[in-house]
């Protein structure tokens, strides 16, 4: 998320995998994690949550809901990548004074005006 | 531009696990959370350097008071201060509640299937409370892979539920450690195991999957393969410093 962090990779020689929930490894050597997880961010500057909105990649056309995005968040800022292509949807950095705000990568957002109440 | 960010105070504290604790925060104004909804909280050392997490939401009221459960991570930037030396009293910056994707809405007609990783219980037990407290008749399944019995959170509570409540069920998996008179040896979860504890497809569920990473990966990418829509479900992963615990 927003906060400085530093996801150490998953490898046989992790001493963390003996704490994994399950048997077996799927091959993700660089974590992500959901839409959901940029909901505080977003909603600071868009003042709406946009975690539900249907989002459109301007890559790959595909049609989906924001929290089904990719989010990489162990970086000085904030890259979301379309979960069909992964191509860059949208960029956030905040810093002290400013959020730099990238949406290049979504053709549109479609907001459901109902269910605002509670962001 | 004005902030989101407001003051939260302290108004309870109690150990949830060997290495968890439940903290009780008071909003002026707050009007509860959706069930599965996170906060995020920011500390700012004394020489300005801030740190921001995001924390689920364990309870699912209506009022000023949200309950969250916070798991302390060996060398972790924040979990251990909100563990160990956060006092009742103190105060917090937080933002939210947030995120109206991963959600579970009284509203919601179909049966609910919950698959919890370790502290990935947090935002389903919100579901759980909300669901048992609404007039909702959906079958609600929960499957909780835990390390030990030692391990659970709202452990006394989810054993009630599972025996009492008639909307509710509830699987376990231990994996390193089982309790008193189980069944069989501690064992990682696996494909024929989970699809054992899962609502049948034809029931067409909806389903949450929150833990770390791979145990999201692993089990949507076996549901899917087994048939479950992969637009029926949806995941709330953490992993990293900067994830949801």
């Amino acid at each position: 998320m927003t906060g400085r962090s530093g996801s150490p990779s998953q490898g046989p020689e992790d001493p963390r995998v003996e704490d994994q929930d399950i048997a077996g490894f799927a091959g993700n050597p660089i974590p992500h994690l959901d839409g959901n997880a940029v909901a505080g961010p977003l909603w600071e500057v868009f003042r709406i949550d946009i975690i539900a909105a249907i989002g459109r990649c301007k890559n790959c056309g595909a049609v989906r809901a924001f929290g089904e995005a990719l989010v990489y968040a162990d970086a000085p800022g904030i890259v979301v990548r379309c979960s069909s292509c992964e191509g860059v949807l949208l960029r956030l950095v905040e810093t002290p004074t400013s959020f730099w705000l990238d949406v290049s990568g979504l053709s549109y957002l479609r907001i459901d005006r109902e269910g605002q109440d509670l962001a | 531009m004005s902030t989101l960010w407001r003051v939260a105070e302290v108004v309870s504290g109690v150990p949830e696990s060997e290495s968890s604790r439940t903290i009780g925060l008071r909003v002026d104004g707050l009007n509860g959370n959706l069930p599965g909804q996170h906060i995020d909280i920011r500390l700012t050392a004394e020489d300005g350097y801030t740190a921001v997490r995001s924390y689920s939401v364990a309870t699912a009221g209506m009022d000023e008071t949200i309950e969250i459960t916070v798991d302390e991570l060996a060398n972790g930037e924040v979990s251990p201060y909100l563990v160990r030396d956060l006092m009742v009293g103190d105060q917090l910056e937080i933002r939210g509640p947030v995120g109206g994707w991963f959600v579970w809405r009284p509203t919601d007609t179909n049966p609910v299937q919950l698959i919890a990783g370790g502290s990935g219980i947090v935002p389903l037990m919100s579901m759980i409370r909300a669901h048992e407290a609404s007039d909702n008749p959906s079958p609600f399944r929960l499957l909780y892979s835990l390390k030990s019995p030692e391990a659970g959170f709202y452990r006394q509570e989810l054993l009630t539920l599972g025996q009492e409540s008639a909307k509710l069920t509830v699987d376990y998996v231990y994996t390193r450690k089982v309790p008193q008179g189980w069944p069989g040896p501690p064992k990682r979860l696996t494909e024929e195991a989970l699809l054992e504890a899962m609502l049948p497809a034809e029931a067409d569920p909806d389903i949450f999957i929150c833990g770390q990473t791979i145990f999201v990966e692993t089990i949507s990418g076996w549901l899917v393969q087994a048939g479950y829509p992969a637009a029926s479900i949806k995941t709330e992963r953490f992993g990293g410093t900067g994830g949801l615990r």
